[in-house]
């Protein structure tokens, strides 16, 4: 099982991330925005097999958080996820894929989706 | 006796001081909002706009979505609000006045889920019992065992008017899963009607909330146990 590092400005879906993968056996660390993501990365930067990021946070957003992280640990598995709107939050999250994310997931998105990809990257 | 209307009161209180206030009144016997809907409703609000894959209604009967006409005016002031902005949101019930610093997605989304269950859609009638006692911000645990307890004293009276009960919370399961395809019509309808994220992210915390019941429930539910132990503690000692 894998250690994930789940980042989300909203303690609501960063909670019910973490119920849901832990479920499936894994170990999650969890951030509210990007700056405490990077810190937690930071300190874990070894055992962190997988980031789940936002990408419209305060403070720090997601695509700074991917483009850090990866270049910290050039292997890591990125999974952002974005709600969009017509400012351009979804294309955003095409940026994040430019960044380094494996895969691109637009919310509201299917737990079982999410958790297939989650299986893929950590094959 | 004649029963009065429930009016509940959402302000959001802006750090630069301005205010918007969202009252909904709803009828005592249907549960359902009672103010009239604008005469003009966008676009979006069309029923055959994203419909919903299981919508039962008829475009020729229905022109607009009820729950999609019941938000718009929630969605038009709130489309340039950022999700993540800080505020404080009052909420105001006929029992209690309930006050949390926030940000606007989760204010939102406690608004939006009071006016999605009232809005006379006929897939979110269901939470009808939860509109009626509202609790404002519940936590994914205080929902887990709001939704639960709802569908288990909707058995009681299934059974006691037809005979039939579920009581494998197969029912509730299959229910949420239907809230999820709708939450996924309305994302599609909010994100083409707003500029920023708040109300869409707002979506998307209702629909998280949807999840805890269609993946992993029975793990949800086991986690709660607990608190029942005196129940199973006391059939144990043979006291049922």
């Amino acid at each position: 099982m894998a250690i994930i590092l789940v980042v989300d400005d909203s303690e609501d879906i960063r909670v019910m991330l973490q119920d849901f993968l832990q479920l499936e056996g894994h170990t999650v660390l969890l951030a509210e925005d990007g700056g405490q993501g990077l810190r937690i990365f930071q300190s874990h930067v070894q055992d962190i097999d997988l980031l789940i990021s936002d990408i419209y946070m305060p403070e720090m957003d997601g695509l700074e958080v991917i483009r850090l992280a990866r270049a910290m640990k050039p292997d890591l598995k990125i999974i952002a996820m974005s709600a969009g709107d017509k400012k351009g939050n979804l294309a955003f999250l095409d940026f994040a894929g430019d960044f380094g994310a494996a895969h691109l997931l637009p919310k509201p998105f299917k737990i079982q989706d999410l958790l297939v990809v989650v299986n893929q990257l950590l094959a | 006796m004649a029963m009065e209307v429930i009016n509940i009161t959402y302000t959001f209180n802006f750090p630069d001081g301005h205010q918007e206030t969202f009252v909904v009144n709803l009828d005592p016997e249907t549960v359902e909002v009672t103010d009239p809907l604008p005469e003009n409703l966008p676009e979006w609000t069309r029923l055959d706009f994203h419909k919903c894959a299981h919508c039962p209604l008829d475009s020729e009967t229905h022109p607009h979505c009820p729950l999609s006409a019941r938000i718009a005016g929630i969605v038009d002031r709130f489309t340039q609000i950022i999700s993540y902005e800080e505020m404080v949101v009052e909420v105001q019930t006929p029992e209690r006045t309930v006050s949390k610093d926030t940000t606007a997605q989760q204010g939102l989304s406690a608004l939006m889920g009071l006016v999605m269950a009232t809005s006379g859609c006929p897939i979110t009638a269901l939470f009808k019992p939860m509109a009626a006692f509202h609790l404002p911000f519940a936590n994914s645990d205080e929902t887990t065992y709001r939704a639960a307890s709802m569908y288990l004293l909707a058995q009681y009276y299934l059974n006691r008017e037809v005979g039939k009960v579920d009581l494998s919370m197969r029912g509730l399961e299959d229910f949420y899963r239907s809230i999820e395809v709708l939450n996924e019509h309305m994302a599609k309808r909010v994100r083409a009607a707003t500029e920023r994220d708040a109300a869409i992210n707002a979506l998307v915390e209702l629909d998280f909330f949807a999840k805890n019941f269609t993946f992993g429930l029975e793990d949800r539910l086991e986690e709660l146990k607990y608190v029942f132990q005196p129940y199973l503690d006391r059939f144990e000692a043979g006291n049922e």
